[in-house]
């Protein structure tokens, strides 16, 4: 059985919300002259405004898209709406044997996925680069520890009246410096100083923080081996993933959690969260994307497959990759979870004792009840213990309604603030928020 | 102070203001603070933040929650919407093909089934915002939808009254709707509590009363609504003529009956005609069953007068009493000098008394007053269209679409394929130069159409090989908004376990 696509996930893949737009309007037979599909891939000719019809087709096991089009998106509006088309009422393509335009790009494809898993760096120029690459990240920390020093010298209440400028031209310096890890935190800061009410005490967190790590990489020789990763990883440096998935990996039954995306200027960023039953860890699977590009929305959340997951190097096996799927996907029909919130912070805490920078953990919390009152709106646990929701969030009557004040197994992400909702399990289904 | 804020109102301040040392403190915090010793003050500030914050962020405790909780929901007995389903409504609630929601809700509570979960804040928003979906989302939302909609002022609409306890609390608003509720069940009983309720109410809100009284009206409510004729108040006594003239028995309506038999005769003869005395005053019993004296711009004094008996009278009177056809009838007052009247008259009262024959004959004449149609039941104002059809009882092809779009409900297959019949020859008339107004029409019937006959439809609507034409714009939303209501209303099958 091929992977079951819901509309849900092809409308994820819309570059941004114009596209979905003109999408929509082509995601009807009516527009396509022929439409096909069967286990492998789905395809179609769309009538366009050149007198031949665009061909389109789409790989269904991550998925991939090619279209004949000019179209500079991607996908472009043509392979969406296939996609929505077919997903939306799978009926309404008929199971056909693939035409050559669709098995000569399918065989084109494989051949190219080979050949880049071939290609490996000369080891002396990686070397000769990464040192070179080292001395500007600490080039920049230098000028960094001035900029931290300095701020505390004036005070905060001083820089707090301080233009953009202040913080984006050091954060930029870091881009420069190749530290875009610290770049983050000091853009972070700047929003922060003009956040209102407790700005003081979430500025200085921050620059304790951000001194820790400035610190932790000027000593990094003086590390151990994991922490070495930690510091390197919340600096900036990036793992390329094959040599992630060279590492051993783990075995076990994961189920998908939920999914959060972050969109910052022009890069998405989106968090997976995966659950390994049988050994109780968390795994996170980070996808970067450019506006235009599609994030990976194959890992729908309240579906499980047994895989090989290996983790980045650190001392807190976190993020991770999937190594081999060892299963097909199924809908899940449990969620088990951390009974109490006091497990939870437990368990958070051990994991920051170890890396101090690890920003937001999700947990599957079950017997949890969503409330809002005269306090807000906050999650409370079976032993009537409450922490707060973000303000950010924006579906908490949603939540409401889901759980109706009845238990319901809440998988939410922890910051040591608040608790952000990612999806919630009650009465055998999972709903994503 | 705590050490954290001893360490906040340091780096407030700045180093250069007032030198920093770190702060002592108990336990394990006190013996990490002492560790620390860097360069300079600054050093030190920065590290006893990073320590601090660090202990703060691993050491959070949950505190207990001390608020009660509310009632749980109860349990829901109808299975909720699929997925798929749920993706229909959130497109619609999104702005795609929003005019067939009540479509969708209307269909999904025939079909026995409610609304998932986490649509319902959304469902019930939009209730907020559109008081005319209220009904049909009321009944779709279920126990947990009215569970929810106690929890949000602006969802309150929603919320049935179960009992008559309810009824001594409850604000203006929840009571009205208790007695749409009640008048659909049990209309004696809700009558009988407004008129308890009646003496000690203020004028808006029994007027808001009385118009419940509109669902489910009879005979047994007569005596009540007569007794309004002498309210107190105007906002009240406006709301009793229309009442009354839709009870065919009512005294109301033999009272006007007996005024027009004294004034209006018909001249027999080949050519009959009507004559029309009306009285130089209005007496108290006119001004008591609402009779207004003064009349809106652009109308004689008189001829309101007469438009007012004559709107309060069923039309099958005028038949019986002068042995007439409604066309011939409808042809004769057409003539007169009173015209005028009769025609506004006799629109309102085929607007109060169903009667398809009147329509029809009206509508030959006055083909701009569709609007009758919808009076009728379903199957009748089909047939009604296509008796009118026949006639050629329109204007121009834009009064043809008109007159066919008039049918707001779902169409039957036989008037739907009429429809296409007439949409074809009017493409192959005017596709190069289509009325703007005639393709909004047509658009329209999106809505109404079958979309069992897609096919057909795709036939005669998409020969336009031209995508950028008006017609072919027309066309293809046309297709798109039946492809999207047979997929929802498929959907909506299947959940239903069809």
């Amino acid at each position: 059985m091929p992977v079951q696509w819901t509309p849900e996930q092809a409308a994820g893949l819309a570059p941004d919300p114009k596209s979905l737009q003109t999408a929509e309007k082509l995601a009807t037979p009516g527009k396509w002259v022929t439409t096909g599909h069967d286990d492998q891939a789905l395809w179609g000719e769309c009538k366009g405004s050149s007198s031949k019809p665009y061909q389109t087709a789409i790989d269904l096991s991550e998925p991939a898209f090619r279209c004949s089009c000019p179209s500079r998106k991607f996908p472009c509006k043509h392979g969406l709406a296939l996609f929505l088309l077919y997903t939306r009422n799978p009926r309404a393509v008929e199971t056909a044997s693939q035409p050559d335009w669709v098995s000569d790009w399918l065989k084109k494809r494989t051949a190219r996925a080979t050949r880049s898993t071939e290609r490996t760096p000369d080891p002396a120029t990686q070397a000769k680069r990464i040192e070179q690459r080292h001395r500007k990240v600490l080039d920049g920390l230098e000028e960094l520890d001035l900029w931290l020093t300095d701020m505390v010298r004036r005070g905060l209440a001083d820089v707090q009246g301080q233009s953009y400028k202040y913080w984006e031209g050091m954060a930029a310096r870091m881009v420069d410096a190749q530290a875009s890890g610290m770049a983050r935190h000091i853009h972070e800061m700047g929003i922060i100083a003009s956040s209102g009410q407790g700005w003081q005490d979430r500025l200085l967190r921050k620059a304790g923080l951000t001194y820790l790590l400035s610190q932790g990489y000027r000593r990094l020789d003086t590390l151990p081996p994991e922490v070495q990763a930690d510091v390197r990883t919340a600096v900036g440096w990036t793992i390329r993933e094959d040599e992630v998935t060279a590492r051993p990996g783990l075995q076990d039954h994961w189920i998908v959690l939920g999914r959060r995306l972050e969109e910052d200027d022009d890069i998405r960023a989106q968090r997976t969260w995966l659950w390994g039953v049988d050994n109780a860890q968390i795994a996170l699977i980070l996808d970067f994307a450019h506006r235009s590009q599609p994030l990976d929305t194959s890992l729908l959340p309240g579906t499980w497959f047994d895989a090989d997951v290996a983790f980045y190097p650190g001392s807190v096996a976190l993020r991770a990759a999937v190594r081999e799927r060892l299963s097909d996907t199924s809908p899940i029909d449990a969620l088990p979870g951390y009974a109490t919130f006091d497990d939870v912070v437990a368990v958070y805490a051990g994991m920051l004792a170890r890396n101090p920078w690890i920003e937001q953990v999700a947990f599957p919390l079950v017997d949890a009840i969503p409330i809002g009152d005269s306090l807000g709106w906050g999650i409370r646990d079976r032993e009537g213990r409450r922490l707060p929701v973000a303000p950010a969030f924006a579906k908490n009557w949603e939540l409401m309604a889901i759980s109706g004040d009845h238990p319901v197994t809440l998988v939410a992400e922890w910051d040591s603030r608040y608790l952000t909702p990612l999806s919630v399990w009650a009465d055998g289904r999972m709903v994503t928020l | 102070m705590s050490a954290w804020q001893e360490i906040l109102n340091a780096a407030l301040i700045g180093t250069n203001r007032k030198p920093f040392t770190p702060p002592a403190a108990d336990g394990i915090v006190g013996d990490m603070l002492a560790q620390i010793e860097g360069l300079d003050g600054e050093h030190n500030l920065l590290a006893a933040a990073a320590a601090l914050t660090q202990w703060q962020r691993a050491g959070v405790l949950p505190p207990s929650d001390a608020s009660s909780f509310a009632e749980p929901s109860q349990p829901d007995d109808r299975p909720r919407c699929s997925a798929r389903a749920g993706q229909h409504l959130l497109r619609m609630l999104n702005g795609d093909y929003v005019q067939a929601l009540p479509e969708w809700l209307d269909t999904l509570y025939q079909s026995g089934q409610r609304v998932a979960e986490e649509y319902l804040p959304a469902v019930l928003t939009r209730g907020a915002q559109s008081s005319d979906l209220r009904e049909a989302i009321i009944k779709v939302i279920g126990e947990r939808g009215r569970w929810l909609a106690a929890l949000n002022d602006q969802w309150r609409y929603a919320i049935g009254l179960h009992d008559e306890v309810d009824w001594e609390t409850a604000a203006t608003t929840a009571r009205v709707l208790f007695l749409r509720d009640l008048r659909t069940t049990d209309p004696d009983h809700a009558r009988e509590l407004i008129e308890e309720a009646w003496p000690n109410e203020r004028a808006d809100d029994r007027a808001g009363y009385l118009e419940t009284l509109h669902i489910n009206l009879s005979m047994a409510d007569e005596p009540f609504i007569e007794s309004c004729l002498d309210d107190r108040s105007k906002k009240v006594r406006v709301l009793v003529p229309d009442l009354l003239a839709r009870l065919p028995q009512s005294a109301y309506i033999q009272r006007m009956i007996e005024r027009v038999e004294s004034c209006i005769t018909l001249k027999g003869g080949a050519k009959p005609k009507l004559e029309v005395i009306l009285p130089t005053t209005l007496d108290e019993a006119m001004l008591r069953d609402g009779i207004e004296e003064k009349p809106p711009t652009k109308m004689g004094k008189k001829a309101w007068w007469l438009l007012q008996m004559l709107r309060a009278i069923p039309l099958n009177y005028w038949g019986e009493e002068w042995r007439k056809t409604p066309t011939e009838l409808v042809d004769i007052a057409d003539g007169s000098d009173w015209k005028e009247a009769f025609h506004e008259g006799w629109i309102t009262a085929a607007g109060r008394h169903p009667d398809p024959e009147w329509v029809v004959a009206l509508l030959k004449k006055y083909p701009t007053h569709g609007g009758i149609l919808q009076s009728l039941a379903p199957e009748e104002q089909e047939r009604c269209v296509l008796e009118l059809l026949e006639a050629k009882a329109y204007e121009d092809d834009d009064g043809l679409f008109r007159l066919i779009a008039y049918n707001q409900r779902r169409w039957s297959e036989d008037y739907a394929g009429m429809a296409l019949k007439h949409i074809n020859q009017y493409y192959k008339k005017h596709k190069d130069n289509p009325n703007w107004y005639t393709l909004q029409h047509i658009q329209a019937a999106a809505y109404t159409f079958p979309p069992e006959l897609l096919e057909d439809a795709r036939k005669v609507l998409l020969q336009d090989q031209d995508d950028t034409s008006y017609w072919r714009r027309m066309a293809d939303t046309f297709i798109d908004t039946l492809e999207f209501r047979r997929s929802m209303l498929e959907e909506l099958k299947i959940g239903a376990g069809g």
